[in-house]
C-alpha cells in the first residue's frame, strides 16, 4: 500500500516544459523534503533549496543528488548574493 | 510573498526566470476508479487556504506592475495522487494541514468497493498553476 504522488508525471512534465531544457544554477523556495527537487536536479548544474527546518529531509532519508543542497532559510531573507541564480522556483503549498 | 518576490528578484541574474508552481483555488477532487467506471466521490475542502492564494496573486500582480518581472507563460495541469486503499486515504488525510476531507468520502468509497476486492484505485486530483516569469 502506498500513496503515489504525481502518478501521471504531470508535475515534472510541465516543469521541464517551462524550463525549456535550460540548465544552470537553481534555487527552490519551499523545497520541503526535496520531493520536487529530485525530479529536475539532474538537469541542473546545481540546486539550492530552502524551507522551514521542520520540512527539510530527516536523517536517514533517501539521499539527494550530489548537486542538491537543502538548507533552513527564509524566502524573505535568502542567504545568497545578488544575481546568483539562473532560475528560482517557488514551489509553494498552502 | 511580496518580500519573497523581491528576494527572488535580487537572487536572480538579469533575465533569469522565476517559476511559480502552486495549487489553484479549486478543491481537490476524490475519484474512485473501478473496473467498470470512474466515479466522482467528493471534494477536499481547501477554502481555508484561499486567502493565501489571493495574497500570492496580489503580490505577483504588484511585481508585474512594478516592472520587476514579465509573465512569459502560464498554464494549469492536474497533479494526481493514486492510492490503493482506504488505509492509504487515511494516511493522506493525516497529512492535510488546513484542508478538510469529510468522512462521507470514506463511507462512500467503502460502500462502493465492498465487492471489488483489490480491483480499485483512489485518485486525488488537484489543479496546479505553473507560470514562468522573466526577471527584468
Amino acid at each position: 500500500m502506498a500513496i503515489r504522488s504525481d502518478a501521471a508525471g504531470n508535475e515534472l512534465s510541465f516543469l521541464l516544459d517551462m524550463l525549456g531544457g535550460k540548465g544552470g544554477q537553481f534555487l527552490e523556495v519551499g523545497c520541503g523534503d526535496g520531493r520536487l527537487t529530485r525530479k529536475y536536479a539532474l538537469r541542473a548544474a546545481r540546486v539550492y533549496g530552502v524551507d522551514l527546518p521542520s520540512t527539510l529531509p530527516r536523517a536517514g532519508s533517501e539521499p539527494l543528488p550530489a548537486s542538491v543542497h537543502l538548507a533552513a532559510a527564509s524566502g524573505v531573507h535568502l542567504p545568497f548574493p545578488a544575481g546568483r541564480f539562473d532560475h528560482v522556483i517557488f514551489a509553494l503549498a498552502f | 510573498m511580496v518580500h519573497a518576490l523581491l528576494e527572488a528578484r535580487r537572487a536572480l541574474k538579469p533575465g533569469g526566470r522565476l517559476i511559480d508552481l502552486r495549487p489553484t483555488m479549486r478543491n481537490r477532487r476524490v475519484e474512485l476508479e473501478l473496473s467498470s467506471a470512474t466515479l466522482f466521490i467528493g471534494e477536499i475542502d481547501s477554502a481555508s487556504t484561499f486567502s493565501d492564494h489571493v495574497a500570492a496573486n496580489a503580490a505577483l500582480a504588484a511585481a508585474l506592475a512594478a516592472g520587476d518581472f514579465r509573465l512569459e507563460h502560464q498554464t494549469t495541469f492536474h497533479y494526481l495522487s493514486d492510492l490503493d486503499s482506504l488505509a492509504d486515504l487515511r494516511d493522506f488525510k493525516r497529512g492535510l494541514r488546513r484542508s478538510v476531507m469529510p468522512e462521507s468520502i470514506f463511507e462512500r468509497i467503502d460502500a462502493l468497493t465492498a465487492d471489488e476486492g483489490d480491483a480499485y484505485l483512489i485518485r486525488i486530483r488537484r489543479e496546479m498553476l505553473i507560470a514562468r516569469y522573466r526577471r527584468l
